[in-house]
């Protein structure tokens, strides 16, 4: 099965769901500094996998557990529009249970939010950001 | 039946205070490392540090640890002037802010994630360990 890594998978999904333009305001591993309002999704840490015995006394890692982190911006002077956004992700992604999110893609048995976005201030250039944390349960096909 | 029924009582209680007594080591090993992962500027937000006392309920028992958390969040950082409770969340979610290993972003959440493993085998040996489990040989198993 092709493995394009979990942030393309997420930003794959969001990205069919409508929520965000892959590419445009939407980004993997990192969010670049334009545009202003925009959210990038990133693996960051989590659990361990969970191993399960083959019967042959090899230890299996049958599934993956990783956090991801939303970060979102939005310009000064468009709290609603990055606020809006971050909602849409987590609506999106939150709850997501025993599915593949591309035909063809790898299983995700669990999507959960550690918490609902968090507001994080204003950066340097005065703009918004937010930031949100959730755990994936997910058959990462390069195991 | 009565007498039965009072020591199975007896013996969760014990357990109950086992499970507490677990937490809060386990809540405090968490927090001796992320004391050592968190950044550090003028010292203010590693002071607001703390692991509250458990919390019981109908059905669980809860202990709280964190950054800026009660009285702690009105701790005023001397340089920015700001309470930590409006600069903590943002220095633990900005993960490109470059800080000085050991110190680091995700400084609480990451040593929580660590800790996933060993937090089974703490609540068993605190259980194990009360001074029920060996006056009677009590043993929990993980």
């Amino acid at each position: 099965m092709p493995s394009l890594g979990l942030e393309w998978e997420i930003c794959t999904y969001l990205n069919s769901q409508a929520v965000a333009s892959f590419g445009t305001n939407l980004f993997a591993t990192q969010l670049p500094d334009q545009p202003d309002t925009g959210v990038a999704v990133i693996t960051r840490g989590g659990l361990r996998p969970v191993m399960t015995m083959t019967g042959g006394g090899q230890p299996e890692s049958k599934f993956d557990r990783p956090n991801i982190q939303i970060r979102g911006r939005a310009e000064a002077s468009s709290f609603a529009d990055g606020n809006d956004l971050m909602q849409a992700v987590f609506g999106a992604l939150q709850g997501v249970v025993e599915t593949t999110l591309r035909s063809g893609g790898p299983l995700f048995h669990l999507i959960y939010a550690l918490q609902s976005p968090q507001y994080l201030g204003r950066d340097e250039k005065e703009r918004h950001q937010w930031s949100q944390n959730l755990n994936v349960w997910w058959e990462n096909p390069q195991r | 039946m009565r007498r039965t029924g009072s020591s199975f009582s007896f013996v969760g209680t014990h357990i109950l205070i086992g499970v507490e007594n677990g937490l809060i080591q386990a809540a405090n090993q968490v927090m001796e490392e992320s004391q050592v992962q968190v950044p550090v500027d003028t010292g203010t937000l590693k002071s607001s540090a703390s692991v509250e006392e458990p919390v019981h309920t109908a059905d669980a028992i809860s202990v709280t640890l964190g950054y800026a958390i009660g009285d702690k969040a009105s701790l005023v950082n001397p340089k920015s002037g700001k309470t930590v409770d409006q600069y903590a969340t943002e220095v633990h979610e900005l993960t490109d802010v470059f800080h000085a290993e050991p110190t680091k972003a995700k400084f609480l959440e990451d040593p929580a994630n660590e800790f996933e493993t060993a937090l089974g085998p703490v609540l068993q040996e605190a259980i194990n360990g009360s001074q029920f489990a060996k006056a009677t040989g009590f043993v929990a198993d993980a």
